[in-house]
């Protein structure tokens, strides 16, 4: 009877996910990794931040089938 | 079929969400624009509801429910509940759902009867007897005439009338139960015995002990009449031999011990039985869990198709990792034993992980960053 119909998950993203795809990021910057916005007078994390909300971060997650991630971006469930 | 059925099958919730929008839609009467509208929203809802992959879903269950707890009364505390019957409650009761007690302190029953018996008090009545334990003493004076060496038992007419049972029919039970010779004698019976007093004494304890009729477990049969059906309340427990009795509605009887519901009725009635049993304690004593933390427990306790207890000898006891069964309960037991066999941790669990400080599988601990190649346009 489930009609099997593609509905995106609300989010691309976990919050775990998101934290810790900053986190790195911040990680990265705080260690002298090329920036990839403009600006001056921000913290590694600020700009971490407004890279992710620009999405030009070159990291993602990758899921694991069998792990506790199960869900892809569109995914039946 | 509903016209609203179209409407709520475009979206993935749960069969019993789209049964209770889809009443309260009948109820309001309204268009299949405002129904889309308003599965819409419900899936939103539904949607940020859901828990996200990683999140540590057993230790919020496990505070959520270990919090109201700590203001749950210690003492064994004993209330006149339904109709003068004695109930466990507050935290030993819980501990003994967790504990799945084959022998609960307090195992009572709630019965209810067929059409034909439900609504009259005889009949009811009837049933209650078939039912409950009858003892000879319940009936009966029972002495002992030691000059003749046999077992008078001086019958009570109305006794006997209240529980619908006849002389000879106790005669036929007594003789093939102890099987020795009873003869009546003026509304007495008498049971001969062997021409020795310890014989005569041992017969006199198995008269004692013997179950007339009714069941054994079933120790005492309450009837109340609830709106214009009446219902048996009964002390003590017994589901497989009490669906079998003539006048009772087995579909709508139920017991709360829990184990005997897992034999009779199997592992999906054991696991609602337990969320059913631990939420009504906790509701009793005034606090309020989500039902989603005690459904968490109870799969856990049912997920391999048989009822496990909650620590030592189910879940706790049944990990794989040998560390983490060694945090929890008889260390040095576990670890010699674990050494012993030659075992190995995988380290796959959190305890284990936590034990030998890695992170562990939970939260931002069990995301796994790769490099990603194309950058995607917002």
């Amino acid at each position: 009877m489930v009609s099997k119909i593609k509905q995106p998950f609300p989010f691309e993203y976990t919050r775990f996910e998101k934290a810790r795809i900053i986190g790195s990021r911040a990680l990265q910057i705080a260690m002298g990794a090329p920036v990839l916005i403009k600006g001056t007078g921000k913290g590694p994390m600020e700009i971490a931040l407004e890279e992710f909300e620009r999405n030009l971060i070159p990291i993602t997650v990758k899921r694991k089938s069998e792990g506790f991630v199960w869900l892809q971006k569109s995914d039946y469930f | 079929m509903s016209k609203y059925d179209s409407v709520l099958n475009k979206y993935p919730i749960p069969d019993t969400i789209k049964v209770e929008i889809k009443e309260k839609l009948e109820e309001l009467k309204v268009t299949k624009k405002v129904a889309g509208e308003v599965a819409e929203r419900c899936y939103r809802a539904y949607l940020t509801n859901l828990m996200e992959p990683g999140e540590a879903a057993g230790i919020v269950a496990a505070q959520s429910i270990g919090e109201p707890g700590t203001q749950m009364t210690m003492r064994t505390f004993h209330y006149a509940g339904v109709a003068e019957i004695d109930v466990t409650l507050g935290l030993p009761r819980l501990i003994e759902i967790l504990d799945v007690r084959k022998n609960p302190s307090t195992p009572l029953m709630t019965i209810r009867l067929t059409e034909e018996y439900a609504k009259d008090r005889n009949k009811a009545r009837e049933v209650a007897n078939r039912i409950e334990a009858t003892y000879i003493v319940d009936i009966a004076d029972v002495e002992t005439d030691i000059r003749n060496l046999v077992i008078v038992v001086n019958l009570d007419e109305k006794a006997l009338k209240r529980k619908q049972l006849t002389i000879d029919e106790i005669r036929k039970k007594i003789e093939k139960s102890l099987k020795t010779e009873v003869v009546e004698e003026n509304g007495n019976l008498i049971v001969k015995s062997e021409p020795s007093y310890k014989v005569l004494m041992d017969l006199f304890d198995k008269l004692k002990k013997l179950v007339l009729a009714g069941i054994k477990e079933i120790r005492r049969v309450i009837i109340r009449k609830e709106d214009d059906e009446y219902i048996l309340y009964t002390e003590g427990s017994n589901l497989k031999k009490v669906s079998k009795v003539k006048g009772v509605d087995f579909t709508r009887t139920i017991t709360n011990n829990i184990y005997e519901i897992y034999e009779v009725l199997g592992i999906e009635a054991a696991r609602n039985a337990v969320i059913e049993e631990a939420i009504s304690t906790l509701e009793e004593q005034g606090l309020e869990v989500d039902i989603r933390h005690i459904m968490l427990v109870a799969d856990t306790m049912t997920a391999d198709g048989e009822l496990k207890q909650i620590g030592r000898h189910g879940v706790a006891g049944e990990k794989q990792s040998i560390l983490a069964r060694a945090a929890f309960e008889m260390t040095v037991n576990n670890l010699l034993d674990a050494a012993v066999r030659g075992d190995r941790d995988r380290l796959s669990g959190i305890t284990e992980n936590i034990i030998v400080g890695q992170p562990i599988k939970l939260g931002t601990g069990d995301v796994e960053l790769i490099t990603r190649y194309t950058r995607t346009k917002k």
